[in-house]
């Protein structure tokens, strides 16, 4: 893909609160939409508490570069990307060829965590290297994992983003926060905002749930994902719709991944 | 020659098995033999020469014409006098029974021919009687048992059906049952099968009525059940659609404050007045 001239889109994936499965999420819509052929990328922006490369099996002692490295410098931001493709087979051979995903993690080691945290970072050099990225790898799309809350590089992924997906629970506290994110986000000129409603119990009346809250956040409910055992079994040990290919929610997701695709 | 033969005569009839006498043409008695002293109780010297009926005492406890008598009466009406009548020539047969012989009555069998003289002329007539109350009794008490018997048949026959119907099921009739118990001229023991039976069948009855309430209570408890279950399904449907719905409610006046505090900041303010510029550089 990424021909024409076309540029890549960078797509937010956020929640208010943590616990909601969103770099879960993150990662299983990345690996769905690179396995459409797509060129496709990571930024683990959740410096504070990184955690997407653990989905990708990625050992990260043996890594060259992270995000923190470019931040200050010492390297540049696709020099801190890993090639993690070997992971997934795509969907057919035609889109095998372009088909790629990198990921670009955080610094896992607490000094480099507390440093960054307490000297702070140039906000701006986070949005440079998005850009890089995008045209360095020539990347259709950006996902941007984001750490949960409103601070500041939460808000600029959220400002720079094309697509901003906000992950909630059926949950008092998370329909509150989400609600605090979208009026930001309007006040952002996010042009696509959707919703993923996860971690639903089974039991509940999914349609109602859907109703409620897009008429609520004036936003389309793109997922509406039930609790499920096997995620909890899988507890993090892989990507779950390359684990179970069959299941609901692996459907759902793909489901997600092709409105992105659709979004033009 | 005569009075040889006359005496002959009179020993061969003293010595009859059966009670004799015998009356000349005016109803004299001139002959009373032993077996005839031994009936009545009155000796042959007492009777002897009796005439007006005297012998007829014994019998009736008063004077009357008896068989001999009548037989020497030609046309006179015989029927009404007794039991049965049979006529043989000149002789007459009958049965007769006499409520007055003896405490509870005697029943006889009498037979009296007229007496001739060698030249055809009635010389008097000659009557002999056999006390049958014995055979009379027994015949009746056979008539009697053949009577019940055929009366038990019947009624047993009716119980037979009766059991059937029972044996179906079917109650309807235990009322012919106690009405068998009743019944007067049926022998005692059909009476006390009948009662056994209806003993029997009401029992039957009684556990029938006990099982049946038993049958009505448990039917009338499974409805109940029926009830309360259909009740608490929908009890719990109610409740399930309450745990289904999620009940989705913004504190805005909170939300407001809550994006004034972000959006007021400087970094804020700079990303929005950056922001379709960011946007761009991202294309």
């Amino acid at each position: 893909m990424s021909l024409g001239g076309k540029m890549g889109k960078i797509v937010s994936v956020h929640s208010f609160r943590g616990g909601t499965g969103k770099s879960n999420m993150t990662a299983n819509l990345a690996v769905s939409v690179a396995r459409k052929g797509n060129r496709v990328g990571i930024v683990d922006t959740d410096i504070q508490s990184p955690g997407i490369y653990v989905l990708f099996n990625l050992d990260i002692e043996k890594v060259d570069h992270t995000l923190n490295d470019y931040l200050w410098g010492k390297c540049s931001i696709e020099e801190a990307a890993v090639d993690v493709s070997s992971l997934f087979p795509c969907e057919d051979e035609k889109a095998a060829v372009g088909g790629r995903l990198y990921l670009i993690p955080s610094s896992n080691k607490t000094g480099e965590i507390t440093r960054i945290l307490r000297e702070g970072y140039d906000v701006g050099a986070l949005n440079d290297g998005f850009r890089d990225l995008i045209r360095g790898l020539k990347l259709d799309y950006l996902f941007l994992d984001t750490h949960p809350g409103l601070n500041e590089e939460t808000l600029l992924s959220i400002a720079v983003s094309n697509i901003l997906i906000l992950i909630l629970r059926p949950d008092k506290q998370d329909f509150q926060g989400t609600a605090v994110t979208v009026g930001v986000a309007r006040k952002l000129q996010v042009q696509n905002l959707f919703l993923i409603v996860n971690k639903v119990l089974p039991d509940f009346d999914f349609e109602d749930i859907r109703r409620q809250i897009e008429s609520i956040y004036q936003a389309p409910v793109v997922g509406l994902l039930p609790l499920s055992l096997d995620m909890v079994r899988l507890a993090s040990g892989g990507i779950f719709c390359l684990k179970h290919p069959e299941h609901e929610i692996s459907k759902k997701i793909d489901g997600i991944a092709n409105r992105i695709i659709a979004n033009e | 020659m005569t009075h040889h033969r006359e005496e002959y005569s009179r020993e061969i009839i003293d010595f009859l098995p059966d009670a004799t006498f015998v009356i000349d043409v005016e109803g004299k008695v001139i002959a009373w033999n032993h077996a005839m002293e031994e009936l009545t109780g009155v000796s042959a010297s007492v009777m002897i020469g009796k005439g007006n009926y005297e012998y007829a005492i014994p019998f009736y406890g008063e004077r009357k014409p008896m068989l001999a008598n009548l037989i020497l009466m030609p046309g006179q009406e015989v029927e009404s006098s007794y039991r049965t009548v049979q006529r043989i020539r000149d002789t007459l047969v009958v049965d007769i029974f006499i409520p007055t012989f003896r405490p509870g009555g005697a029943y006889f069998w009498a037979k009296a021919s007229p007496l001739y003289d060698p030249q055809g002329n009635v010389v008097g007539a000659i009557e002999t009687v056999r006390d049958i109350t014995d055979r009379i009794q027994i015949e009746e008490r056979l008539a009697r048992s053949k009577a019940e018997l055929q009366i038990a048949l019947e009624v047993l026959e009716q119980l037979i059906v009766l059991c059937k119907e029972f044996a179906a099921g079917n109650y309807d009739k235990v009322n012919d049952l106690v009405e068998l118990t009743k019944e007067q001229e049926q022998p005692r023991l059909v009476a006390d099968l009948a009662e056994s039976f209806s003993m029997m069948i009401l029992k039957i009855e009684t556990r029938e009525f006990r099982l049946e309430q038993i049958i009505e209570d448990l039917e009338k408890t499974k409805e109940e059940l029926e009830i309360a279950k259909k009740k608490l399904a929908l009890e719990n449907i109610e409740l399930k659609n309450e745990l289904r719905k999620v009940r989705i409610e913004i504190d805005h006046s909170q939300k407001a404050k809550d994006v004034a505090e972000i959006t007021e900041t400087e970094y804020f303010k700079y990303l929005q007045k950056k922001a379709k510029d960011l946007k761009g550089e991202g294309r």
